[in-house]
């Protein structure tokens, strides 16, 4: 038996000889296709990764925020300057602002110098002037506060206001600042003071409710690293601040643009495994006879498998290395061609991210190579003699299964994302079912079918049939690609879609709280009369849960129950006939009939159902509210999903008209203003002094570039995505040439005209785009209700267009590029194919 | 039935112009047999991959049904192989993925026959294999393919055959039977046939026969002369080697019918013509 040093040496011979013979650059080329442009949206996604962790971190004020009741532990600041990461402190606590002998209770944070790490804070001298970005925290001697609390206190900029034992100068409006949208609805209006100015006002003493917030700033992994330090040291009290907490529209935008830069990374390796899939099995055939041979000469199974791994090791180091530089160059010409698309400069990528890619590529090439290597060990040696003779065919269940064990071990590394795991596993394991058994189902019928009148058309059906493997490889390749290319296409639609909604040109900019019973019909008539949509005016009442079935909310319910943030505040609820934009009844019936499980005597409201599942409640429970002082009993009716995204008014509780009359109801409503109406605002505001307005238009801006740049990211990434499936399909395309050479000689021989050629290849490819198409039709419709259902709650719809778009669109896009390869298979004289 | 004018063809390659056949003429009638006989690189196969138009010369002309092949398209050449010729590769080329019966419904349906199925069956009876009809070609025996090809050939009834090495893949036992299975057909359907050997005993079977060395013809042959061909003519060229056979050998008839490309009244099929290098 040969050392392996020597079989080693025989596989760089060959290998070397292949390659002068330029017989390896077929398979290099694939290998570096799929490499380079795996790595081209590998780069492009960790560059756009990195731009929307900064727009989250814009959002937040920094990279990473932690809220506590007490001061951070000094230990844990060592910590974090240990690994270089920047901080920031605020300190939150509610206090009554005085001025001009009004008064209004605001919550106030005093922040340290650097505030902000991250995003900015916009200040006007007036809520209706142009506000400026400012670089610093509150001069000492100063506050800014929100527009509310100087219309309120009838303050301008430079007067003082007291706050504890101290005056401070007004010194602007803040129009924006990080995490302004979590602070809208709150009844206190915000205020910023200097983190100096703290102790002077006297306001924190001992059994103060106070709030702690450290901001940090420093690199990825040394923010990592610091919330691995963290995360065990933290108790229920302390926690890490996300994005939602923040601004809960820009944090689901941008975290549902994550899960699609995530997903788009899974169904890139998708294509990646496709195109190496197709490469192996070409590489495997065309060595048949050299695997034959090396028999004949005396080497064993073992040594012939070696001599083969051993060349495929020297072809992925090759292919994978020169696609990764080509996918390096292409991405960042691509970026730098496409940055005014983009709006904003990407940041650059860290070529680290590379080596998932190349790690996945060789992972791949072996899961799909291994399969047809053991097929070459078992060549039997009288090929040389018998050319016709196969080797034994490994049970097709093995290949799938290992490629699919490789796709498996390769998401294992990819991902953290254990839902998405879990959905794209179950989604791959039924569409590896689904394919096979439809691809095998179809294909045993097939031959029975070449009953035309056309024998080209006869021909392509029988081919199908004819030779089964090619046939299953090349379906499994195109439909897989079109799979990848319209799940990809379709959720960014979705997405897109779905935030034109929340953010459309007339969604409201401004909320008016406050408002008084009998101001209500003429706020109506004014907003009427200056042509502004307004959504209904809704009585409003703030109350808290303290009874379930008039038992104590700590005694009815359990502890982790008692923990849900609706128990912890004081819930805004209605009063209206009418179900609110964006809800949707999911249990019980809508209205204020009586219903079957409830009493008439008691008042009906309609909850939450995330509010109803945490707390465990049913149709027909009774909740006790305690508003103000007294106590208010009600009868569960329904339960409803909010979607909290539509900028109109959203109550976790809706009761019936005329159930809260004793309470004092104040109004509250959202209407859409544009930038030339905005005077009005001022108008609206000395007719009806005691209402409150909030402007979010700023806000809104803020959110809606944070949501364009997303979805700017998501386009490009599709674009991408696209472009590589399309390249790869036009790759696969030319691999099933490669196989009608021979078969187009023996034809022609017998007399069959280019134009029958012609046919039947085109009809090959007719029904290569129908059974592809169908088969990555339903295993989209598959993925996407399982992605949105699970991954990127979005409503399912089964997407009928697709249905003869997609064959349509393949079809048209084979007939185009088989141009080349219908003359490319019939332009040789068939002698020089047949000697 | 088949002529052969001056039938070249060259090749460029790197290391500059290569001859693979050079001036070779001779005409077939119809019902006869011709063998190409030659050693492995004479330019054989060539020679009839051109007589069916499967590629084009770099010189010369061939008349198959009177036409003249390369004055006819690409499209014209294959219909009129698909109307006139049959053919029988040394290596089956029968398609893989298809039955035998498939392979065999192939060159009828080209044609547009409805009843290929049932003339395809027959032909498969014919030949023996009525029990493997649905038999994929891998699943067959190297002679079974073969006799799949000649059905293959056969089944459409074509005017002349070209048959490259059939039995070349065979053992000796099967390559015999499928040679009587051959000429009984050629017999029974009065079918032309050009066969390709390198095998002398296999030639001898042919009315005529011309050999090649270098892509030039060395000699030919007759069917009742063949064994007097003398050995001093293999350095010749084709067209000396035609004049010479019409002067020196033998067979008068030929002699007298040189230049005469209707040989029906000869004993001999085929003829070397007179003034083939003019």
């Amino acid at each position: 038996m040969s050392s392996v040093f020597q079989l080693v040496k025989i596989a760089g011979r060959i290998f070397s000889r292949d390659w002068r013979r330029g017989e390896m650059l077929n398979l290099i080329f694939a290998l570096c296709l799929a490499m380079g442009s795996v790595s081209v949206i590998y780069l492009i996604i960790e560059r756009v990764d990195l731009a929307t962790d900064r727009q989250a971190a814009d959002v937040l004020g920094a990279d990473l925020v932690i809220s506590s009741p007490k001061p951070m532990d000094p230990e844990w600041l060592k910590e974090a300057q240990r690994l270089n990461l920047e901080e920031a402190r605020v300190v939150e606590f509610a206090s009554v602002l005085f001025a001009n002998d009004k008064l209004q209770l605001s919550a106030v944070k005093a922040v340290s110098s650097n505030y902000p790490l991250k995003g900015r804070i916009e200040l006007a001298d007036d809520p209706y002037q142009p506000a400026t970005v400012v670089n610093s925290n509150p001069k000492r001697g100063e506050i800014w506060v929100e527009p509310r609390i100087l219309s309120i206190l009838s303050a301008k900029k430079s007067q003082p206001v007291e706050i504890g034992y101290i005056d401070l100068k007004i010194g602007g409006a803040i129009m924006l600042q990080p995490g302004q949208t979590s602070t809208l609805f709150n009844i206190a209006p915000s205020a910023i003071i200097n983190i100096d100015d703290l102790e002077a006002t006297k306001i924190i003493q001992p059994g103060s409710r106070v709030g702690y917030r450290n901001l940090f700033v420093g690199p990825k992994e040394n923010i990592a690293e610091f919330l691995e330090y963290l995360k065990p040291k933290l108790n229920t009290s302390q926690r890490v601040a996300t994005i939602f907490d923040e601004s809960p529209m820009a944090g689901s935008a941008i975290t549902r643009s994550k899960k699609y830069i995530s997903l788009s990374g899974l169904l890139t390796l998708i294509l990646l495994g496709v195109a190496i899939a197709m490469s192996a099995n070409r590489y495997a055939t065309r060595q048949f006879d050299m695997s034959a041979l090396m028999r004949c000469f005396g080497m064993n199974n073992r040594e012939v498998l070696l001599v083969f791994i051993t060349i495929l090791l020297l072809v992925s180091l090759v292919g994978i290395a020169l696609g990764a530089v080509l996918g390096v160059a292409f991405q960042s010409l691509m970026v730098n061609w496409l940055s005014d698309l983009f709006g904003a400069n990407l940041p650059p990528a860290d070529l680290s991210v590379l080596i998932i890619p190349m790690l996945i590529s060789f992972i791949l090439l072996m899961g799909f190579a291994l399969p047809s290597l053991v097929q070459l060990k078992s060549v039997p040696p009288m090929r040389v003699l018998r050319r016709q003779l196969e080797p034994m065919k490994v049970s097709s269940w093995s290949i799938y299964g290992l490629a699919i064990s490789s796709i498996l071990a390769v998401m294992y590394i990819q991902m953290e994302d254990a839902k998405l795991l879990f959905s794209v596993m179950a989604g791959l394991l039924m569409m590896a079912g689904i394919f096979i058994l439809l691809s095998r189902l179809i294909l045993s019928q097939v031959r029975r079918l070449s009953k035309f009148k056309s024998a080209a058309v006869n021909y392509s059906l029988r081919q199908l049939d004819a030779n089964k493997s090619v046939t299953l490889l090349h379906l499994l390749a195109f439909s897989s690609t079109l799979f990848v290319i319209a799940l990809v296409f379709i959720v960014r639609t979705e997405l897109l879609s779905k935030w034109q909604q929340s953010l459309g040109d007339d969604a409201p900019n401004h909320f008016m709280v406050n408002i008084e019973p009998n101001a209500v019909k003429p706020i109506e008539e004014f907003l009427t009369s200056n042509d502004i949509s307004a959504s209904e005016l809704y009585p409003m009442v703030r109350g808290r849960v303290t009874q379930v079935n008039g038992v104590d909310v700590k005694d009815a319910l359990s502890e982790k129950a008692r923990q849900h943030n609706s128990l912890r505040r004081e819930l805004n609820m209605t009063l209206t006939n009418n179900l609110p934009k964006g809800n949707v009844v999911t249990g019980g019936a809508w209205g204020w009939d009586n219903t079957a499980g409830t009493e008439s005597d008691v008042a009906k409201i309609s909850i939450e159902d995330k509010m109803a599942v945490a707390l465990g409640l049913q149709i027909g429970d009774q909740l006790t509210f305690t508003i103000g002082s007294e106590n208010w009993v009600a009868q569960i009716s329904s339960f409803r999903s909010i979607d909290w995204q539509t900028m109109t008014p959203n109550f976790y509780i809706i009761a019936e008209p005329g159930a809260l009359e004793e309470f004092n109801p104040s109004y509250i409503n959202a209407f859409f203003l544009p930038p030339d109406k905005k005077k009005l605002l001022a108008d609206l505001i000395s007719l009806y002094p005691a209402a409150t307005i909030i402007e979010l238009d700023r806000i809104f801006d803020e959110v809606r570039s944070i949501v364009t740049k997303v979805s700017t990211a998501v386009e490009l990434i599709m674009f991408f995505v696209v472009g590589a499936g399309l390249i790869l399909l036009l790759a696969a395309m030319e691999h099933t040439f490669a196989h009608k050479l021979r078969q187009s000689a023996i034809l022609r021989t017998l007399g069959a005209s280019r134009s029958f050629m012609a046919t039947s290849f085109r009809f090959e490819f007719f029904w290569l785009a129908i059974l592809s198409s169908f088969v990555a039709i339903l295993c989209i419709e598959l993925a996407s209700y399982l992605l949105y259902e699970r991954i990127f709650k979005i409503d399912f719809a089964f997407h009928f267009n697709l249905w003869w778009q997609l064959p349509s669109a393949l079809f048209i896009l084979m007939l185009f590029a088989s141009w080349r390869g219908v003359n490319r298979v019939t332009n040789p004289a068939p002698l020089s194919l047949l000697k | 039935m088949l002529i052969s004018k001056n039938l070249g063809k060259k090749v460029t390659t790197g290391e500059g112009e290569i001859t693979i056949l050079d001036d070779v003429s001779f005409e077939l009638n119809k019902g006869k047999s011709l063998a190409i006989i030659g050693e492995s690189g004479s330019g054989k196969t060539t020679l009839l991959g051109l007589l069916a138009g499967l590629d084009r010369p770099t010189g010369g002309e061939v008349h198959l049904s009177s036409q003249s092949v390369f004055e006819l398209t690409e499209e014209q050449r294959a219909k009129l192989r698909k109307d006139n010729v049959g053919f029988i590769f040394q290596s089956f080329q029968l398609i893989d993925g298809l039955t035998a019966l498939e392979n065999v419904m192939m060159p009828l349906e080209l044609k547009g026959d409805k009843s290929a199925k049932k003339r395809a069956t027959e032909m498969l009876e014919k030949v023996g294999l009525s029990h493997r009809i649905h038999h994929f070609a891998n699943q067959l025996s190297g002679g079974e393919q073969q006799r799949v090809a000649i059905a293959r050939a056969f089944v459409t009834e074509p005017k002349i055959l070209l048959a490259d090495e059939p039995t070349g893949n065979l053992d000796t036992a099967t390559g015999q039977k499928i040679i009587e299975l051959m000429f009984s057909l050629i017999e029974n359907l009065d079918t032309t046939m050009v066969l390709v050997t390198h095998d002398t005993h296999l030639a001898e079977r042919c009315d005529d026969a011309i050999t090649l060395s270098g892509g030039k013809v060395i000699n030919t042959t007759f069917s009742d002369t063949a064994a007097s061909v003398p050995q001093q003519e293999n350095n010749m060229t084709a067209d000396s080697a035609a004049a010479e056979g019409a002067a020196n050998t033998s067979d008068v008839s030929n002699a007298d019918s040189a230049s005469n490309t209707d040989g029906a009244s000869n004993a001999g099929g085929a003829r070397a013509i007179e003034g083939s290098a003019s």
